[in-house]
């Protein structure tokens, strides 16, 4: 049973050695950031900074909660749900996906810590919040780069909540990034097209089980908060919110609540995305703020995007890969694993099959495609499972010694391209379609398997067992 | 600087450890400098050999971690190289190719002396016996024990030109070594010519001496240049030589141990197995060598290679070593703007990656068109060209470029199908020789884009945040409690194509700025 809300999720990291405390002060604007990115390089622990310049005592900020060390980036998640994080990346896929399998249904509690102090109308004012500035040349401060964004479908029966970035255009008005394809997008041109306003709330600091789920990319119509239940493996707990009725986690510490209002746009960026590289200025619909309720001593989780390493980093192997992988296990196969190259953030999924033949090569290919995430991304390798997937070194290895020509395949541009795609030119984006690569570097039955020249295939058991002895009394002091 | 002085100077800065424990030559040895080549660790020498006879040996010598993760030693691939040609052990990679670009052109002559330290020993014809020394065996498969650190010394058969390869050797007998010469290297070339005319060839192993000798043996030195010249061209002073006591060759006078003898005509004997870059090279008929005379240090400490194992020493120095000689062809035969040419480690030198600057449209097909002509030179057989602006020492910025700025669309320069070339080295899919095709990645921004808006700003702890706040994180990092050492990468300002900084708005909601 693994309920943990944010604060105790800290008190977990902190244990286990993954938290560090600064008490100096700290300033909102690109400080905070700029540490944040350098823990990220060395692969350092969460950090929580106690006093935040122009801001009272007690309101705080915590980073680099998800990031994780290269070769095991599901770390701090593992944590979070309970998981040992030591048992490799199978396990932990494993007990993910199993996990997945068994969504609980919340609960609804009558009052929770996110009540503790309620703010309406002119007093919520955003600012009373350290959000901070993530980037040089960020288009305003980006408050949200770890929010879950919880709307309701006007039609169907169907909540979302999902993390989207935001910035504050001032005191009570937000802007995000509605890319269609998204649910919450597309949700909200729903709305729009009804003429009606949406109604949102969003949560942050909220127990990990939901930031998760909130990254994980489910099928139209599941419901966030059921996948959480499962991950967590208890109910979440929910209140409603003061000027909605939706249904907000009980001890988040911050809700924003507001609606979207149709036809409104304002100027949204630039930010630094995830694809390492900063966005272009484009107008988008606008989040105005009805209330903002809170802890008392709130911590605002924060997340800056595009640095190597980061918490987008990390989930797109300890999260988009296991859910890429159930996904295709619903499709039927069984025998791949399935990862994510964390130095390419999100962008470069890693497939490792046992030798197939031609035509079942071609059905895996097809069938990880079609799968609805992989819908933003253009790149895909495919090696043999005798590859350490979790390994980049062996990775590059694998591209440059095993591909060859004949095998990459291109694919009709006849995939949604991805707002951010740094190759493409305004007129592709615009146009807004694109193919895809796929690195195919797997050995078919009837072809000999290269062969691996490493410690473990040039010498005997016998000879390696007296490696790791000697190399622990001789060398590693 | 000498062979000894190169071993004190890796010792005293940490490059080099001493083992006391004894260790078998029987793939003890191999074992060990296998694990620290992967570890990215010390060179190790092993002071202690199980019958040894009063020698020892030194593995991983220039061996060096890739720069995909980072290594609290802040070693590099050619760490140990810049330290055996005299450099700063922290020297760039740019830099360092720099230096090496333009010492390459002023080659410096060697100088005879009458002898030297590998003269202290000499042991001729009956007295020579291969086996006295503990040369290593180094894998379970090995068809024996092998010299993998030597260096082989021949002249052509009119005594007009000499050459220095490193090759690999394997004992046969007490006198006699089976000596892989590939027919299509300058050495294959030249034993051939002699073999036409039926005479035996002169040739020289020297294990040791100069580090600069071994290096410049490893690099693809353009052919009709003495390696000893180009040797001297690295450090900028003269390799000392002396003469081979039985024939008329030049070894360096500091070498540790100096095999003499002749590569029969019309001999050929099983070479291996034998671990190559992406294969257990099967047994191969390889020219014989008779030994002569044998000639070494008092206790001499002979290098050896663990090849095949991430980071050999030539997986190393090649890394570097060919990419210099590429540049080289780029900047004097083209006008092309190419910043920086790097074989990653990680891939075992299959990839070339080269740092574009394209500068109109169509520059970087040109590049793959020049590059994919050098594949043979170079082993490569895959081509990635990054925007300059990133740092060839950080393999995970190109990683993320390779994903994200690759268009997903075969184009001009992804496949170079009009040059037939033949599988090298590094292709694991192919035999060697075997027809293949390169493959060529453009993951720089679209050369037709001129305006400054469309070059986006990398986001990084250099480019996102000006310069006084990184000096003061950086500075104030163990005040804040933090743990480790930050560590700032190199990035020049003028290598971008766009802005380093994202251009700043004027008006930023919550900094002072004005509400929309």
């Amino acid at each position: 049973m693994h309920d943990v809300n944010f604060r105790q999720f800290l008190d977990v990291l902190s244990r286990q050695g993954e938290l560090k405390e600064v008490d100096q002060e700290v300033d909102w604007n690109l400080e905070a950031s700029a540490i944040l990115a350098m823990i990220y390089r060395m692969e350092g622990p969460a950090v929580l900074f106690n006093k935040i310049k122009d801001y009272p005592q007690g309101y705080r900020m915590a980073g680099a909660l998800y990031s994780g060390p290269r070769r095991q980036p599901w770390r701090k998640m593992a944590m979070g749900l309970g998981i040992d994080p030591d048992e490799g990346y199978k396990k932990w896929q494993q007990e993910f996906n199993r996990r997945l399998d068994h969504p609980i249904k919340p609960v609804i509690v009558q009052d929770g810590f996110c009540k503790e102090v309620i703010l309406i109308g002119e007093e919520a004012d955003i600012f009373k919040l350290p959000i901070p500035y993530v980037h040089l040349g960020d288009g305003g401060r980006y408050g949200g780069t770890l929010p879950v964004t919880v709307t309701r479908h006007p039609v169907r029966d169907w909540v979302n909540a999902g993390n989207y970035r935001w910035m504050a255009h001032d005191k009570q008005r937000l802007g995000g990034d509605f890319q269609p394809g998204q649910h919450m997008a597309d949700m909200y041109y729903v709305y729009e097209k009804k003429g009606e306003s949406m109604p949102f709330c969003m949560a942050m600091g909220v127990n990990p089980a939901l930031d998760i789920a909130a990254g994980v990319s489910l099928p139209v119509g599941a419901n966030e908060y059921d996948v959480a239940g499962g991950l967590q493996e208890e109910p979440l707990q929910l209140v409603k919110a003061e000027t909605n009725d939706l249904l907000v986690p009980a001890d988040a510490e911050i809700i924003i609540e507001g609606e979207v209002l149709p036809h409104e746009r304002l100027e949204e960026g630039p930010f630094g995305e995830y694809d390492g590289f900063m966005t272009t200025r484009l107008p988008q619909p606008v989040y105005r703020i009805k209330a903002i309720t809170h802890r008392r001593n709130p911590i605002l989780p924060v997340a800056p995007e595009g640095y190597r390493f980061n918490d987008t980093g990390a989930m797109s192997c300890g999260i988009l890969s296991p859910v890429l992988q159930w996904r295709l296990e619903k499709e039927g196969f069984k025998d791949v694993l399935f990862y994510n190259i964390p130095e390419a953030s999100w962008a470069w999924p890693v497939v490792a099959t046992k030798p197939i033949s031609d035509t079942d090569l071609g059905k895996l290919i097809s069938a990880v495609w079609s799968v609805p995430t992989m819908g933003w991304l253009d790149k895909l390798l495919l090696v043999d499972d005798d590859v350490d997937i979790t390994s980049t070194e062996e990775l590059l290895e694998i591209l440059g010694t095993r591909l060859r020509a004949e095998r990459v395949y291109e694919s009709k541009p006849n995939k949604p391209i991805s707002f951010i795609a740094a190759w493409a030119s305004e007129e592709e984006l615009r146009r807004g379609l694109a193919g895809a690569l796929t690195y195919d570097c797997v050995t078919r039955p009837e072809e000999e398997k290269p062969e691996k020249i490493t410690i473990e295939t040039l010498f005997k058991p016998e000879t390696q067992k007296w490696l790791d002895n000697f190399w622990l009394r001789a060398v590693s002091r | 600087m000498l062979y000894r002085d190169f071993l004190d100077e890796l010792k005293s800065c940490g490059e080099l450890i001493e083992i006391a424990e004894e260790i078998h030559w029987d793939q003890e040895a191999a074992a060990a400098a296998a694990m620290s080549q992967r570890e990215g660790g010390p060179a190790l020498h092993f002071t202690q050999v199980q019958d040894g006879n009063g020698s020892s040996l030194v593995g991983a010598l220039f061996s060096g971690p890739g720069t995909l993760y980072p290594n609290s030693s802040g070693r590099t691939p050619w760490t140990r190289l810049a330290i055996a040609l005299g450099f700063n052990r922290d020297i760039s990679y740019e830099e360092l190719c720099e230096e090496l670009l333009k010492r390459r052109e002023r080659l410096v002559r060697p100088t005879l002396v009458t002898s030297g330290p590998c003269q202290e020993v000499i042991k001729i014809d009956d007295e020579v016996s291969l086996t006295d020394f503990p040369f290593p065996r180094h894998y379970d498969r090995d068809g024996g024990r092998y010299l993998t650190a030597g260096v082989l010394a021949v002249k052509d058969y009119y005594g007009r030109w000499a050459n220095w390869g490193v090759c690999r050797a394997m004992v046969l007998s007490k006198n006699e070594l089976v000596v892989n010469i590939r027919p299509e290297s300058q050495a294959g070339r030249l034993f051939a010519e002699y073999e036409q005319h039926g005479k035996p060839m002169p040739c020289c192993f020297f294990l040791g001496g100069n580090p600069a000798a071994f290096v410049a043996a490893a690099a693809p030195v353009p052919e009709g240049v003495w390696e000893a010249e180009m040797a001297g061209a690295y450090i900028q002073s003269p390799l000392e030589l002396a003469s081979a006591v039985t024939n008329d060759l030049m070894i360096p006078a500091d070498a540790e141990m100096v095999i003499e003898g002749m590569i029969m005509p019309g001999e050929r004997q099983a070479e291996g197995p034998f671990p190559e870059y992406v294969r257990y090279a099967p047994a191969r008929p390889r020219p014989v060598m008779r030994v002569n005379a044998i000639t070494h240090r008092k206790s001499p400490v002979l290098p050896f290679v663990a090849e095949g194992c991430k980071v050999s020493d030539s997986m190393a120095l090649r890394s570097v070593l060919a990419s210099v000689e590429l540049l080289y062809k780029v900047r004097t035969q083209t006008q092309l703007r190419v910043r920086w040419i790097y074989l990653p480690v990680e891939s075992r030198l299959s990839i070339c990656v080269a740092g574009c600057d394209p500068f109109y449209p169509g520059h970087n097909f040109w590049v793959s068109n020049f590059l994919s002509q050098l594949k043979e030179m170079a082993w490569f057989d895959k081509l990635l060209l990054v925007d300059s602006d990133i740092n060839p020492a950080d393999m995970t910025e190109v990683v993320n470029d390779w994903a994200q700025k690759t268009r997903p669309q075969k184009g001009y320069g992804f496949w170079a199908e009009e040059y037939p070339h033949v599988a090298g080295r590094t292709t694991a899919y192919a035999e060697e020789g075997e027809p293949v095709r390169t493959v060529v990645w453009d993951c720089c921004w679209n050369d037709t884009w001129k305006d400054e808006k469309h070059f986006r700003a990398r986001v990084s702890f250099e480019s996102s945040f000006p310069e006084d706040l990184q000096e003061q994180v950086i500075s104030r990092w163990t005040e804040y409690g933090l743990p480790g050492k930050p560590v700032k990468k190199l990035v020049d300002p003028s290598w971008t194509r766009g802005p380093l900084h994202p251009p700043q708005l004027t008006k930023i909601p919550g900094i002072g700025g004005e509400d929309q």
